[in-house]
């Protein structure tokens, strides 16, 4: 899904004020988004791949938002990275290296936010171990020979006039 | 989740539809008048030549998963990702050689099923159909589904109404035109796929240059650039052995063999895959932009087409549609003709009415081509998740490379060893998709396979075959 020009949520000016302090958050009158799935649990992941996807109960209500998805290494998320902004609600994220990634989501009016960050959602990015590795690359390369040693020798002696090997 | 709008207005994609749709229904006719008997239906004569060959099976490895999977290794599996999925043109090469050898055996043959059956018996015969033709509808009926949410994702198509048009064209060219309309069009889709995927690539390097695109990778998603990613590097063999399965054991490949003639048939393979090869390459570098250009995926498996229509506008998209439904069209029709051949030959006139004559046979692969079109219609409304069915396939064909390659080159392969090779192969394959992952199913496969058909032709090798045997009459 592209990425949009962040939605400006329509309205009268004190509800946008009150939005864009945050006001409206902290009044509790929008719960944050809930990351689909047990957030509580965390997913491994053997690809290096975290897919996320989220439901607000305002944005099924009709209330025009866009979102804001943080990326951390550290639960406490000091220090963080945006991954995404914008009006999907779902994103998916690729290439990780090997380790612990903490996600949360947040929705946010114009440049403030609108609702306080979600829960914390954990992908353990684990690779299969390199011994596992090596014996499979092992395996696949010695399959691999013999199925083109194969070919090779028995075109060649089919070419000689014999019956195969 | 938000959806953006399609590209395309559905009035361009469905104009595009019909337009091709039509000429693709009309070529099929004309190129049928020559299909006069069966052997002209099912095997187009036996006489194709180097560039209709070579252009049919590169159309025809040019299927919706090219277009959707290689951008997806991409974008989840980086560099290593790219060139797993290129190997799949590996199983085109290896095909070369047994290509010649299989026109020479059997200059007569019409099926892979024949073969099986002749070199290994009844038993083993029955086991490779029933993978073969696990692995064709489980191909036919993802790809009817891919081509319908493709045609929605870019145009807005709806799905019922995309999917059911392309498997009634495909459906209606094959059936008047069998082999000839097969090949003939896969010609045509096959040079409108090369120029549109060339024409995408350069825009797509145009507009975010390979230096930029590898700089932002490396800082945001630097796993993508680890030569040493272990599933990029699994998956690396698992797509090989997959490839080598898909195309050495099913009949879409050997009803090629079988069309073209025998000096053609190793050289239209070779080239074939050195044409495919930068395909999914190409998709794959596409995908890698993503990150890159700011889009954010939200399904992974429209990365391609996604990323081409934001950089590339209403006519790049325009040129994906018509990239992806000439692939569509040219491996369905394929898959249409090919496991029709095996129903006919190998269920009907083997095991239902052995003394059918030719107009028997051609009317009743006509029937089985309007049955499959139908099967997979309905099976497709449905939206099934098939890919995964298809994966899983891979570790059923995989266990078929080493019966194929030693029937055909060793005269003392061991009957019970092969049955028993593709058994064990494709029981601990499906243990490895599930237990290890799917990068290694098709590997574990393989692997086990050729120890078992070894071993047991080592231990208990059969009696020299008569290779005269494979020579056999048609009914």
């Amino acid at each position: 899904m592209a990425a949009r020009p962040p939605t400006v949520i329509p309205g009268p000016s004190p509800l946008r004020w009150l939005l864009a302090t945050g006001l409206l958050s902290l009044a509790g009158l929008a719960a944050p988004p809930v990351f689909d799935g047990d957030p509580t649990s965390p997913v491994e992941s053997p690809e290096g791949k975290a897919v996320l996807s989220w439901s607000w109960p305002e944005a099924a209500a009709g209330a025009a938002a866009t979102f804001e998805v943080q990326q951390s290494t550290d639960p406490a998320f000091a220090p963080a990275r945006v991954i995404y902004e914008g009006p999907d609600q779902a994103t998916v994220v690729t290439g990780l290296p090997e380790g612990a990634y903490y996600y949360r989501v947040r929705a946010v009016a114009g440049s403030a936010p609108s609702t306080d960050w979600s829960a914390v959602a954990t992908v353990n990015v684990v690779y299969p171990g390199r011994r596992t590795v090596g014996w499979l690359m092992a395996l696949g390369s010695v399959v691999f020979l013999a199925t083109v040693t194969a070919v090779g020798a028995g075109h060649r002696s089919a070419a000689k006039g014999g019956t195969g090997s | 989740m938000t959806q953006g709008d399609p590209a395309l207005s559905p009035a361009v994609g469905t104009a595009l539809l019909v337009g091709f749709g039509l000429a693709w229904i009309a070529l099929g006719v004309y190129w049928g008048r020559r299909a006069r008997d069966l052997e002209g239906y099912l095997v187009a004569g036996r006489r194709v030549g180097l560039a209709f060959g070579t252009a049919t099976a590169m159309a025809t490895w040019v299927t919706s998963n090219t277009v959707m999977l290689a951008p997806v290794f991409a974008l989840e599996k980086g560099v290593w990702g790219m060139l797993a999925y290129a190997t799949a043109s590996f199983g085109l090469f290896l095909f070369a050689p047994l290509a010649l050898r299989i026109r020479r055996l059997m200059p007569r043959g019409y099926t892979s099923g024949d073969f099986v059956r002749m070199r290994y018996g009844r038993t083993a015969w029955g086991l490779f159909l029933l993978i073969s033709l696990v692995y064709s509808v489980a191909w036919l009926v993802s790809m009817g589904i891919a081509g319908g949410k493709l045609l929605e994702t870019l145009a807005g198509v709806p799905f019922a109404w995309g999917m059911s048009a392309i498997l009634f064209v495909c459906v209606v060219y094959t059936l008047f035109g069998g082999m000839y309309a097969v090949i003939g069009t896969d010609f045509i889709q096959s040079v409108i796929i090369l120029a549109g995927v060339l024409v995408v690539g350069v825009c797509v390097l145009h507009e975010m240059p390979l230096p930029q695109v590898v700089a932002t990778v490396r800082q945001e998603q630097p796993a993508l650039l680890n030569v040493l990613m272990p599933a990029a590097l699994l998956s690396l063999f698992n797509n090989m052995f997959f490839g080598f399965g898909e195309v050495l054991h099913n009949n879409v490949w050997w009803s090629r063999a079988f069309a073209m003639r025998d000096d053609v048939a190793p050289k239209a393979f070779l080239l074939s895959g050195v044409l495919w090869f930068p395909i999914p390459i190409a998709a794959g570098f596409v995908a890698l932009s993503a990150g890159p250009l700011g889009i954010n995926v939200t399904d992974p498996n429209t990365v391609g087409p996604l990323v081409a229509s934001h950089l590339l506008g209403t006519a790049g998209t325009a040129v994906v549609f018509i990239v992806v439904f000439c692939s569509l069209a040219s491996s369905i029709d394929s898959l249409l003709a090919a496991t029709s051949d095996l129903f006919c030959e190998d269920l009907y006139r083997r095991l239902l009415n052995p003394t059918a004559s030719d107009p028997q046979l051609r009317r009743m692969a006509g029937r089985i081509v309007v049955g499959l079109g139908i099967a997979t219609w309905l099976v497709c409304l449905n939206e099934f998740d098939l890919l995964t069915v298809l994966f899983l396939s891979g570790p059923l064909v995989a266990s078929a490379i080493w019966p194929v390659i030693t029937g055909l080159y060793w005269p003392r392969t061991n009957r019970r060893a092969v049955v028993a090779a593709m058994l064990l192969g494709s029981g601990t394959g499906l243990w490895a998709y599930f237990s290890l992952g799917w990068y290694t199913a098709s590997l574990i496969s393989a692997a086990v396979s050729m120890l078992v058909v070894v071993a047991g032709t080592a231990l208990r090798p059969a009696p020299p075959f008569d290779w005269q045997r494979l020579n056999e009459s048609p009914a």
